[in-house]
């Protein structure tokens, strides 16, 4: 069973839509030798149907995403539950969080506990490199991310 | 008296890939008179590569597509083979064809499954609101499940071989850039048997599934047209190289062995006014009556055999289904699940011979030549890149024609067939369009390759008269 499984999502090409695939390499240096509790890290363009198998075997979950909303740089940690997608945005696919979470649930008879971190991007233009307060905030989102997973890691030990 | 027209617009047409539209004609007794399939996207790549290195086509030409990259990147690194006038080693060529099986079969899980299923388990006339994806998963699970396990064995395929599930980079002129290992090899075999499972239980379900929509199959773009499709020496499907055949309706085959670098003698592009998409043709039959498809259904209408144990006993039963070629699109669906099968048995054949694992993967040039041509199988149909390239090796001009602009003319008559049969009078019922729309879904058309359209997108209908009156008005999502 794949205990903690993060997935960090968006499109690299396009500036700070990348924000979630560097905060998986960050990530993934910080839990390099970390045995036998390390979280499966994931990166992907969308969220997909197929992520639903996955994520049902989890019991932590965690997306990261670059968000629309707010002043750049601005970090959100929230929950997440399963939701069918809504009428006017039903899934082929590409999936949302909480779709990811009710395709598990649906079809797996499981769903994990869910956060998704996001991060305010500032330029999602055509190129490879984060912004000014992306790049400056995304370790803070990663160290908030980390807390989570570490403290999800301790829960399950005690 | 003039009869003053009345249109029905159907904007956007629903799951499938990209932006479209359908517009209906009505006569002044509400009988239809013509219909459209419009494409209403521009996408512009054969303009803008102009200028760029010709190493670069197979990764650019990638991008125009996120559910066939490796399509494109096959034809663009087959032009690209021929510019540079190489043979390429033996095992690059099996290697370029199993990442392609592997494409056609998550291509064809998501049409089926994700796009087409809701229609077919759930039927035409159910609740639009519920007619989806999600709809299928709630009722019928097992079904989805093996939708979902499918595709994943398709794009893990393509994730183990070319680094990544989408644009993978692997494919590159000359041949591969890396072998494939032992280890590898005996991944994807150790799961081949589940694949094969689901596959052989969804042909089941859906031969016996076919006999309630016999009203779709009489009337989803059942009319004679030529096939078009690549064959190897033996006649079977050659989904990366072998040569164009062209079928009639009657199954006979009235042209044979057209190479890549002669398609231009063969294929004319007509542009209709309606549409961004070009109106394909078979020159010597000429405009509009060398009218073809292409694709899943075309490809086992022009083989001979499929040299598979279980796909072949499929195909000789798909074979019966028409007296001579098989004429109805309704029939793509089944014609896909068989490609799967095919794939499926063959990338078994392909990994388990020994020099699969050769270490010679790509021949290096310079180039060699100012033209190529580069042709090959897409899930939609086959697939044409034609470049020039100059004395430095920048492009110069470009040439794509897609699968889906293939069949462009028969979705158009097909889209007038269905609904001169299902769309009567001045009231506009849902399920009605619905069948329209699923006339155009059984072609999977892929219209903007990075644009994805989804499951129940908004749907505004209106029947307007002439002089601007609505008549009537849908609207859902």
């Amino acid at each position: 069973m794949t205990a903690i499984l993060v997935i960090g999502y968006g499109n690299p090409l396009r500036g700070d839509d990348g924000a979630g695939w560097e905060a998986i390499r960050r990530l993934r240096v910080l839990y390099t030798g970390c045995t036998p509790d390390a979280p499966e890290f994931i990166t992907c363009q969308q969220l997909t149907p197929e992520i639903a198998e996955l994520a049902s075997r989890a019991s932590l979950l965690i997306f990261i995403d670059a968000s629309c909303a707010g002043a750049p740089g601005t970090i959100k940690i929230k929950r997440v539950e399963p939701a069918e997608p809504s009428s006017d945005n039903p899934f082929t696919h590409h999936v949302s969080p909480a779709g990811v979470l009710e395709l598990a649930r649906l079809l797996y008879g499981r769903a994990p506990a869910a956060w998704i971190a996001s991060i305010a991007a500032e330029s999602m233009e055509i190129g490879e490199r984060l912004t000014g307060q992306v790049k400056k905030r995304l370790d803070t989102l990663v160290a908030r991310v980390s807390h989570l997973i570490d403290a999800h890691i301790f829960e399950d030990s005690a | 008296m003039k009869v003053m027209p009345k249109q029905i617009v159907i904007d956007p047409v629903t799951r499938i890939e990209g932006h479209g539209r359908i517009t209906i004609q009505l006569g002044d007794d509400g009988v239809v008179q013509d219909a459209h399939f419009h494409v209403t996207q521009l996408r512009g790549f054969e303009k803008f590569c102009e200028g760029r290195p010709f190493e670069e086509m197979p990764s650019l030409m990638a991008r125009i597509c996120g559910i066939c990259p490796v399509s494109h990147l096959i034809a663009a690194a087959k032009a690209c083979d021929a510019l540079l006038a190489v043979r390429i080693p033996p095992t690059a060529i099996q290697l370029r064809r199993i990442i392609n099986m592997a494409q056609i079969v998550q291509s064809h899980a998501l049409s089926f499954f994700h796009l087409s299923s809701p229609d077919l388990l759930l039927g035409m006339d159910f609740d639009p609101v519920q007619r989806n994806i999600f709809g299928v998963l709630q009722r019928y699970p097992d079904l989805a499940r093996d939708g979902i396990r499918l595709r994943r064995f398709g794009q893990q395929i393509i994730e183990w071989l070319g680094g990544k599930r989408i644009h993978p980079s692997w494919v590159v002129p000359g041949g591969v850039n890396e072998p494939l290992t032992e280890q590898r090899r005996n991944q994807i075999l150790a799961t081949i048997p589940e694949a094969l499972e689901i596959i052989v239980r969804t042909l089941d379900w859906f031969r016996t599934a076919m006999g309630i929509f016999q009203e779709e199959i009489a009337t989803f773009a059942n009319f004679p047209t030529l096939y078009m499709g690549l064959v190897n020496e033996d006649g079977e499907p050659d989904y990366y190289d072998g040569r164009l055949r062209v079928v009639d309706s009657a199954g006979n085959v009235i042209n044979d062995g057209i190479e890549a670098a002669e398609y231009h003698d063969y294929i004319g592009e007509y542009v209709e006014p309606h549409s961004f998409l070009k109106s394909p043709f078979y020159i010597p039959l000429g405009y509009p009556e060398g009218i073809y498809r292409v694709g899943p259904l075309a490809r086992l209408n022009v083989a001979d055999r499929l040299n598979e144990p279980k796909a072949y006993e499929e195909w000789s039963a798909f074979r019966e289904l028409g007296r001579r070629a098989v004429q109805s699109s309704f029939y793509y669906h089944y014609a896909r699940l068989i490609e799967i099968l095919f794939c499926i048995e063959r990338l078994r054949t392909r990994l388990s011979r020994p020099d699969i694992l050769n270490k010679h993967v790509r021949a290096y040039a310079e180039p060699n030549s100012f033209e190529g041509v580069g042709m090959s199988e897409a899930p939609r149909g086959m697939l044409l890149h034609h470049y020039k390239i100059d004395e430095q090796g920048l492009v110069t001009w470009a040439n794509l024609i897609i699968a889906t602009g293939h069949n462009n003319l028969a979705m158009n008559r097909g889209v007038l067939q269905a609904a001169k049969h299902f769309v009567k009078g001045n009231k506009i019922e849902e399920p009605m369009l619905n069948r329209v729309e699923a006339v155009i879904r059984c072609y999977d058309p892929c219209l903007s390759c990075s644009t994805h359209a989804i499951g129940k997108m908004p749907l505004h209908v209106q029947l307007v008269s002439a002089d601007g009156g609505i008549l009537d008005e849908i609207k859902r999502g």
